[in-house]
């Protein structure tokens, strides 16, 4: 079930707002994570998970998936090496023939506490031309005791990142996201970043109590950002290509409680290292998706699309999540929207 | 990602402008920009109380080897009196004493508020720490049973500031988020020793409950 698509022209509104952020936009793609490469798998969930919630991916023994990594962009060419936030969206198939989904990105945190300030940040970050920097900008910096500014990337006159910056600058509760999201460098794979799902959702178990949970998918191969310089573009897709023919890849579930005073519906807030942390399961990724363009790129992934024993919260951001993904998809001509 | 090489006379500047003018420039900027040191806030989470860190950096009065030998000495003397306080205490996770550089330290991991694990120290150990404290600079009044306030006091002013959540979070005043290395360099300044972050294994669960899950208490 995903969330009801009446939301008073929201999700358009939220989805116009991405298009305008990436001027290459090409109709048929996703108007972010645009690029993406598909894999399946399956996930075991661990021995303690039905004791948290009674959904029914956490009781069998194991569950066929499906996942598309993804470079947060919306632009449709592939820049791997580029400084931006990565995708894991995860499709569980449940023998009913239904699916659930868990739609992460390696950013711990969000920039925005509900669905307007997201549409603010968006205006905000659409491409202006870029104002040189002055030339003694690096001396300045040093003495201001600031960090060198990275140089403009010269084969784009336009930038968001300047809208971006001064929106940080006057909403202290996007600056966690925004700072990750400006610095985060790409991982040496796809298989080797934390993915967080952000939001806070609703374990319920089998006694009926409910616990509020976040959730990250661990790689066990460990995180590794890249340090080299002049990859090819498309160095994630081929490492990940090359890497499920040597072996899997696999990743934990880890589900961290919530306690009393933790942001429950604010996503721009993380949670203290001191929550109780529990493995939910392990995913093994065995191969790329066979004919993966066909298959996974039309494919729809939806943060809501959850199943009883595991619910959505009040998060204002997640709720439009739901409607918005629905638009996108059905406004890309995707399937399973 | 494009990098362009800095111009020679940036990169001579810079390897002129090593520490005496870092110095002179965390100078200029703690008077022109101060930042104030975040305030601790008690949580009320069941998880909050448990398992916090303290960094205990006491600097020895007299750092010479033979001084640092001596301190050695006086913690030696005491592990009877300190393990059996420890396992007294019973909301302990770990503590250990270790001397670095000119200074004596005790890093230990505990359920609870900070002053009542000290009230406890003072109950049960704390002629151990009379001991120590002739060895390190400006004591605080002992023995620490007939002062425990200005041995709290003392013990609070040399724990490690600890660096919890992000750091944007710290300045919340800040207007300009490419001022924020520099409020990091300015909180440093006021706080030589600090704890970064932390990692636990078991996080959520008391000393109590790990002893009772695993059966090795009463
Ligand atoms: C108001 C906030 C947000 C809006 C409006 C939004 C919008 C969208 C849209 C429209 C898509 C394309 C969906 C499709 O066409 O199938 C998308 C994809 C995606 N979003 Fe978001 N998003 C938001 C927040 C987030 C957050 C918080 C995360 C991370 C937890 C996230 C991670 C992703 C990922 C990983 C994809 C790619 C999914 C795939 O591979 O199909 N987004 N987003």
């Amino acid at each position: 079930m995903v969330a009801s698509p009446t939301d008073g022209g929201l999700s358009q509104r939220l989805f116009d707002a991405l298009i305008a952020d990436y001027p290459d936009h090409r109709p048929g793609t996703r108007p972010v994570h645009a690029v993406g490469i598909g894999a399946v798998g399956y996930f075991v969930p661990s021995d303690v998970a039905p004791r948290f919630t009674v959904a029914e991916h956490f009781q069998m023994e194991r569950v066929n998936v499906t996942v598309r990594f993804s470079n947060g962009s919306g632009s449709p060419v592939e820049s791997d090496a580029a400084i931006d936030v990565r995708g894991m969206a995860t499709k569980f198939h449940l023998p009913s023939g239904d699916s659930t989904d868990l739609v992460m990105s390696s950013l711990p945190v969000f920039f925005s506490r509900n669905p307007q300030d997201f549409l603010d940040l968006a205006k905000a970050g659409e491409p202006k031309p870029v104002k040189p920097q002055p030339r003694w900008s690096r001396l300045t910096d040093m003495l201001l005791l600031r960090e060198p500014r990275p140089p403009a990337d010269p084969s784009s006159p336009n930038s968001g990142t300047a809208g971006v910056i001064a929106y940080a600058n006057c909403h202290p509760f996007a600056r966690p996201a925004i700072i990750a999201a400006l610095t985060q460098p790409a991982p040496t794979s796809y298989a080797r970043a934390t993915y967080h799902a952000i939001h806070t959702f609703k374990f319920t178990d089998p006694d009926g109590n409910v616990r509020y949970c976040r959730f990250a998918w661990e790689p066990v191969a460990g995180v590794r950002p890249e340090t080299r310089s002049g990859l090819p573009k498309d160095y994630l897709h081929t490492e990940l290509r090359q890497r499920l023919m040597r072996g899997p890849a696999r990743f934990v579930l880890r589900a961290v409680v919530g306690g009393q005073g933790d942001a429950l519906d604010n996503p721009t807030k993380g949670w203290d290292t001191t929550r109780l942390r529990v493995v939910m399961g392990e995913l093994v990724l065995t191969q790329l998706a066979p004919d993966a363009g066909a298959a996974v790129e039309p494919l729809s992934f939806n943060p809501t699309r959850v199943v009883p024993g595991f619910d959505i919260s009040n998060d204002k951001v997640l709720v439009a999540r739901g409607a918005a993904y629905a638009y996108s998809c059905r406004q890309r001509g995707g399937t399973g929207c | 990602m494009v990098t362009t090489q800095p111009s020679k006379w940036v990169q001579f500047l810079q390897s002129k402008l090593t520490q005496p003018g870092e110095w002179l420039l965390v100078q200029y900027w703690k008077h022109r920009a101060p930042v104030t040191t975040p305030t601790w806030v008690w949580k009320t989470a069941p998880g909050d109380n448990l398992q916090q860190c303290m960094n205990l950096v006491m600097p020895l009065a007299d750092k010479t080897d033979v001084g640092r030998a001596r301190a050695a000495k006086a913690v030696a003397a005491n592990v009877d009196e300190i393990f059996t306080g420890l396992n007294n205490v019973g909301t302990v996770h770990f503590a250990r004493f270790d001397l670095i550089g000119g200074n004596l330290c005790m890093f230990s991991v505990y359920d609870g508020d900070l002053e009542n694990y000290l009230r406890d120290f003072i109950s049960v150990f704390g002629s151990v720490f009379d001991a120590l404290m002739e060895l390190v600079e400006a004591p605080p009044p002992t023995p620490c049973g007939l002062h425990p306030e200005a041995f709290i006091d003392w013990i609070i002013a040399h724990d490690a500031f600890q660096i919890t959540g992000d750091v944007p979070s710290l300045f919340p005043d800040e207007g300009n988020i490419a001022n924020l290395p520099r409020d990091v360099v300015l909180l440093l300044e006021q706080h030589p020793n600090v704890q970064l972050g932390r990692y636990s294994g078991y996080p959520g669960k008391s000393a109590a409950q790990i002893r009772l899950a695993t059966g090795i208490d009463w």
